[in-house]
């Protein structure tokens, strides 16, 4: 614990880093067009959209989640956790290469709905994306007040409103150079973070050896249990909600889709591999803060253990940690944000709103878009703190992605997948999920609606687009031409079809 | 799972994220941010099949050692 004084300075250290760092980029890469805000023009190198990508799933959730799963599971904890968390970057490869060969430089992703189904798939598309990528920005920065605020004794409130105002400014600047530049440095931090401070942990409570003596201990009659990699009990609460929403979160989410658009095309598949495997080695350090725990405070509930045991360090450890940890945080609602923005001027005021909008005006929204998601996202924040758990908003983070990628993966390999059958099968799952949602977590009785678990809820929710999208298309085919909508570059100033 | 498994997996843990960490940073070092001298939104060719089969190949193995992990530390 420090004093708040200095957590106030440490959040101003870290505030001008960002901004300096995105103001460098915004001058060297000259983000003055929508495509260079976008998706950094198509061509950054794979070293930087690597480390961006992967910074990106390494959410700052992870130091709260990780050492929480280690708390309820032990050491199988650890691929519940960080296998889903992988699965996405692997699922994603080939629809990011069929994406790229039919839409070699989309702007965002959801465009491409437009041009295979028209206005109204394309709304329906925004509506589940809009909702998945605030809910992903909440996670974030709720996990930063809890963090930032236990560590330094400053209202959560303050940090969330702090943390916003710096990202939204950076972003503002920047837009995706501007995140996958901040991206980069904070991906150093990150590793850094787990290299230097998890072991470091592990020490001051007397090494790897005595760690483990003192959990088999404090376990008990349960350590056999813990300590197997093979405990395959908890899998219905910690693992298969997980991944049957997170783990298949990549395809939905714009953040993924924006560093897919911005890599080189013959990279693709090389910086998903590296990322996605390197994100797994990241989570499982983190597990060492879940050990420390186990070992240290056999008392403490789990979802105590990550802010607990990192009071262990010694003062000056826990100050270099809350800025590595504030580093991570920005990473990944950074990327959020610059995805709504993306969304907002492209898909919401280009494609739907305004299709004659020039450039500099799509650019203006992106920017505002920024902002008053920033705003939106710190409010969301703000109610989420008081009434749900971390754990209850990371699984129920996963739900938008259920909807959307059995129907998208028909849309791009099945010629016959029709609008109709699209739309029904993302707007009836959606509310079937919803509906199993309220119910099961008490917030109001359905009549004949049962209470399902979360992966049980999930699943249907994947059944239900999937069966809906292809059957009503096999009735009612669609017989696409996917000639159609190949095109051999987007115009640099803003808009194929301007 | 053992002490000696126990150590033994946290260092390998330690020596995999050490890989990452600097295989990332030295593609920056080489590479940089982007490709200069490339206009915006240029085409790159598509990925070659064998990179493809490549990146496959290691997901592949990477899933076998998860498997591995489980069954050896059960």
């Amino acid at each position: 614990m420090i004093d708040p004084g200095a957590g106030y300075s440490l959040i101003g250290l870290w505030g001008l880093l960002m901004i300096g760092i995105a103001y460098f980029i915004f001058r060297r890469q000259n983000v003055v067009d929508t495509k260079e805000f976008i998706t950094a023009g198509g061509r950054a190198q794979v070293g930087l959209t690597t480390a961006s990508f992967a910074v990106t799933w390494m959410w700052a959730g992870d130091i709260l989640g990780v050492p929480e799963y280690i708390g309820f599971v032990g050491v199988s904890g650890i691929w519940m956790y960080a296998g889903p968390a992988v699965l996405s970057s692997f699922i994603v490869i080939p629809f990011a290469l069929r994406m790229r060969e039919l839409f070699p430089q989309g702007l965002t992703y959801s465009e491409y709905f437009i041009k295979r189904f028209g206005k109204r798939a394309h709304l329906a598309v925004i509506f589940v994306i809009l909702y998945t990528m605030v809910l992903g920005g909440v996670i974030q920065l709720y996990v930063g007040g809890v963090v930032v605020g236990s560590l330094t004794g400053i209202d959560p409130t303050i940090v969330m409103a702090l943390l916003m105002t710096v990202i939204g400014i950076y972003i503002l600047l920047g837009g995706l150079w501007g995140s996958m530049t901040t991206d980069f440095v904070q991906f150093v931090s990150a590793i850094a973070l787990t290299l230097v401070f998890a072991p470091l942990l592990v020490f001051t409570v007397g090494g790897p050896s005595v760690v483990y003596q003192d959990m088999v201990t404090n376990l008990g009659d349960q350590s056999a249990t813990f300590l197997s990699m093979a405990n395959f009990a908890p899998i219905e609460d910690f693992f298969l909600p997980y991944a049957l929403g997170l783990g298949v979160w990549g395809v939905v989410s714009l953040s993924t889709w924006q560093r897919i658009f911005a890599v080189r095309r013959d990279k693709t598949s090389r910086f998903l591999t590296v990322a996605g495997i390197g994100v797994f080695a990241t989570i499982a350090m983190y597990s060492l803060i879940g050990f420390v725990g186990l070992a240290a405070l056999p008392d403490v509930a789990p979802g105590n253990i990550a802010i607990e045991a990192l009071g262990l360090l010694p003062s000056w450890a826990t100050v270099v940690f809350l800025l590595v940890a504030l580093m991570v945080l920005g990473s990944s609602t950074d990327s959020y944000l610059t995805a709504i923005a993306s969304l907002v001027s492209r898909d919401i005021y280009f494609r739907q709103l305004k299709s004659d909008a020039t450039d500099k005006q799509q650019l203006r929204v992106a920017r505002i878009a920024s902002l008053a998601f920033a705003a939106l996202i710190f409010v969301g924040t703000e109610l989420a703190l008081d009434s749900v758990s971390f754990i209850q908003l990371l699984l129920i983070g996963g739900i938008g992605s259920t909807a959307l990628v059995g129907p998208f993966a028909l849309s791009l390999f099945w010629s016959q997948t029709s609008s109709s059958g699209f739309i029904t099968g993302i707007v009836v799952s959606q509310l079937i999920t919803a509906s199993l949602l309220v119910v099961s977590f008490e917030v109001a009785a359905i009549p004949g609606l049962p209470v399902l678990k979360l992966w049980e809820i999930m699943l249907i929710g994947h059944l239900a687009s999937t069966t809906l999208t292809g059957v009503i298309s096999l009735v009612s085919p669609d017989n696409f031409d996917f000639e159609e909508i190949a095109q051999p570059a987007v115009a640099a100033d803003g808009g194929d079809e301007q | 799972m053992s002490e000696t498994m126990f150590v033994a997996m946290l260092a390998l843990f330690w020596v995999a994220e050490f890989l990452f960490g600097s295989l990332v940073v030295y593609w920056f070092l080489q590479q940089g941010f982007g490709n200069e001298g490339v206009a915006s939104g240029e085409l790159f060719p598509l990925e070659d099949p064998a990179v493809t089969k490549q990146s496959l190949g290691i997901w592949g193995l990477f899933f076998a050692g998860i498997v591995v992990m489980i069954i050896v530390a059960a």
